[in-house]
């Protein structure tokens, strides 16, 4: 077999203009031959056209000179604002101005639908009774769901199942656990400067510098772990949704299964102590951590 | 929680182990710490050479660094009280320090004790332990200036004081141990000390309750409460700094213990525990950090879903 030019070969047999292993052969002999069939010229042939970087920049720059015409009094302010129309941060459209927005539209739902269980409680005590799960309210169809996030969870798990694979040694797992993605991580807040956070639980779907956001299960938390007696969910406990952690003061307990999945599988926990995890996630793969004072840790 | 961070262990060297009278002795002492309501309490192993020669002494494998054994020797008093390993090094040649890393693996509190005023500067600036100790009895190695000192606090390292010191029978080095720690008090400006017994085997009717020698520190001229949380909160700092340097990755992500962050429960103490092969450190053995999986909110999505 032949094996000379092999990938250019390969390349060619895919294309559709030859019809078997002769005429490519033909083609690769000739390619660099002034003579042959095949030039050393690069064609470019019009395109049907579409709107190209300059048309778009002469018609917007267009549009805003008749705006410019129209309110000629305030020309001078009128520049300046446009420029900084150009590098807006706050234009809405913007995928982290959608997310903020996002979150924090589905923070205020959220306490809105607390506030409107609570008057409704008022009134009628026995309203919740025969709901067994808040999600079948028709006033809650917008929050979201703890399960749609599970999956998530599962990816995650795998994702860290192979980030300590190896390794006998808890400093490699830390270590690796430290520079690893928490994104679908299952976590609880064990201890929290801020005393209504402590035990609350979610999958993370983002992490930023100051804040986890979690989507905490409705009425399912470490009240359900006690047994015997039926807990006692806050009303904001049973509607569930996105929850905003400051890691500020604040660890957060997550577990990693450790060995095989069978039915009495082995775990191992570990902390993370939020203060010390102040960074975004993006710059913390690359950060080099130190150890500082632990004033401001508490036990 | 009552500290104590500093019960000598009566042990000299890295190779001769003390004898049986010793630790009986030395239980003895924990048992009347515990009566005294202490809690928390680290053994103090001190080498007694200084820095120099001792490079030569340190054993290459790694579990004969620690001759601390303390699931092995002080099995009785699990859940009595919890104990930690601590080194005090004597340095006076600052530049044969580099044996310091091999010994924050292995030791719960790593402390230095500088006999020159090089030496203490370098404790200060480069080293990372977490108690600076000095011998009271002696006169200080230099005069204490308020910068280095409140430098050393403000990174998170404490000085000590030994209270067994100001105890003495000899009339001329107790005077010595009470303007020591005077000057001490004056330099540190009654910030991040430290105050523990200090009692080796001989004197083991030393130890005093926390809130006696409390008493003792307000006569010496620091206030009352600093002097108790020299007993409490700031020793619980000087545990929880040696522990997340063992247990944690530079204080980020630590294991998860029920007793909180100083907790030692669910750590291998055993350092003669050869189970895994040679020369590991078997406090970083995951077998020993385990548990049984509890069932968590996500599993119990799973199990809705199936039924």
């Amino acid at each position: 077999m032949n094996r000379e030019n092999a990938i250019e070969r390969l390349l060619l047999s895919r294309c559709s203009q030859y019809h078997d292993d002769g005429e490519i052969l033909k083609t690769l002999e000739q390619r660099y031959s002034l003579a042959g069939a095949q030039k050393n010229y690069l064609v470019l042939e019009p395109t049907d056209g579409g709107t190209t970087r300059a048309e778009i920049e002469k018609s917007s720059h267009r549009r805003s000179k008749k705006r410019q015409s129209e309110f000629k009094i305030f020309g001078s302010l009128q520049t300046s604002s446009t420029e900084k129309a150009r590098e807006n941060k706050h234009h809405p459209l913007k995928t982290k101005n959608e997310f903020k927005r996002f979150i924090k539209s589905s923070l205020a739902l959220q306490a809105a639908v607390t506030r409107k269980i609570k008057r409704i409680l008022k009134k009628n005590p026995h309203y919740l009774d025969k709901v067994a799960d808040l999600a079948s309210l028709s006033m809650c169809k917008k929050i979201l769901k703890f399960e749609d996030f599970v999956e998530m969870n599962r990816l995650w798990n795998s994702y860290i199942q192979e980030v300590v694979k190896g390794t006998e040694n808890m400093m490699t797992i830390s270590t690796r656990l430290s520079t690893c993605e928490l994104i679908g991580a299952l976590i609880e807040v064990t201890h929290s400067g801020c005393v209504d956070n402590v035990g609350k639980q979610g999958i993370i779907i983002w992490e930023s510098q100051h804040n986890f956001a979690i989507v905490s299960p409705r009425s399912d938390n470490w009240k359900s772990e006690i047994g015997l007696l039926k807990p006692n969910y806050s009303i904001s406990e049973m509607v569930g949704g996105i929850k905003l952690i400051n890691k500020q003061d604040t660890r957060f307990k997550l577990s990693i299964d450790w060995g095989s999945s069978d039915e009495n599988s082995q775990v191992i926990d570990f902390e993370i102590i939020g203060d010390r995890l102040m960074v975004r996630s993006i710059d913390r793969a690359n950060k080099k951590f130190k150890n500082h004072s632990v004033k401001d840790i508490k036990l | 929680m009552i500290c104590d961070l500093n019960v000598v262990y009566p042990q000299e060297d890295f190779k001769s182990p003390p004898s049986g009278k010793d630790l009986t002795k030395l239980k003895a002492c924990l048992a009347v710490l515990e009566q005294l309501g202490y809690t928390h309490v680290a053994l103090n192993f001190e080498p007694q050479w200084s820095t120099g020669s001792i490079n030569k002494q340190i054993p290459t494998d790694i579990r004969l660094v620690n001759p601390i054994n303390i699931e092995r020797d002080f099995k009785e008093f699990e859940g009595r009280l919890k104990l930690y390993t601590r080194i005090t090094l004597k340095v006076d040649d600052p530049s044969q320090c580099q044996n310091i890393t091999r010994f924050q693996q292995v030791f719960d509190i790593v402390a230095v004790e500088p006999k020159t005023e090089r030496a203490l500067q370098l404790a200060i600036t480069n080293l990372e332990i977490d108690i600076v100790t000095f011998d009271y009895q002696e006169r200080l190695p230099c005069y204490l200036k308020h910068k280095t000192l409140c430098s050393a606090i403000d990174k998170g390292i404490h000085f000590e004081i030994k209270y067994s010191d100001i105890l003495e029978s000899n009339s001329h080095s107790r005077a010595q141990a009470i303007s020591n720690i005077k000057q001490l008090i004056r330099a540190s400006r009654s910030r991040g000390l430290v105050c523990s017994s200090g009692v080796s085997i001989p004197d083991i009717f030393r130890f005093r309750s926390s809130s006696d020698i409390a008493n003792l520190l307000e006569l010496i001229g620091l206030d009352h409460n600093r002097a108790n949380q020299s007993f409490k909160d700031w020793s619980l700092q000087v545990l929880l700094s040696g522990r997340l340097r063992i247990k944690s990755y530079k204080q980020v992500v630590t294991v998860s213990e029920e007793g909180g962050l100083v907790d030692n429960k669910m750590e291998n103490k055993d350092w003669n525990d050869t189970k895994n092969g040679s020369a590991v450190n078997i406090k970083m053995n995951v077998r020993s950090y385990l548990k049984v999986k509890k069932e968590n909110a996500v599993d119990r999505v799973k199990r809705r879903r199936t039924e």
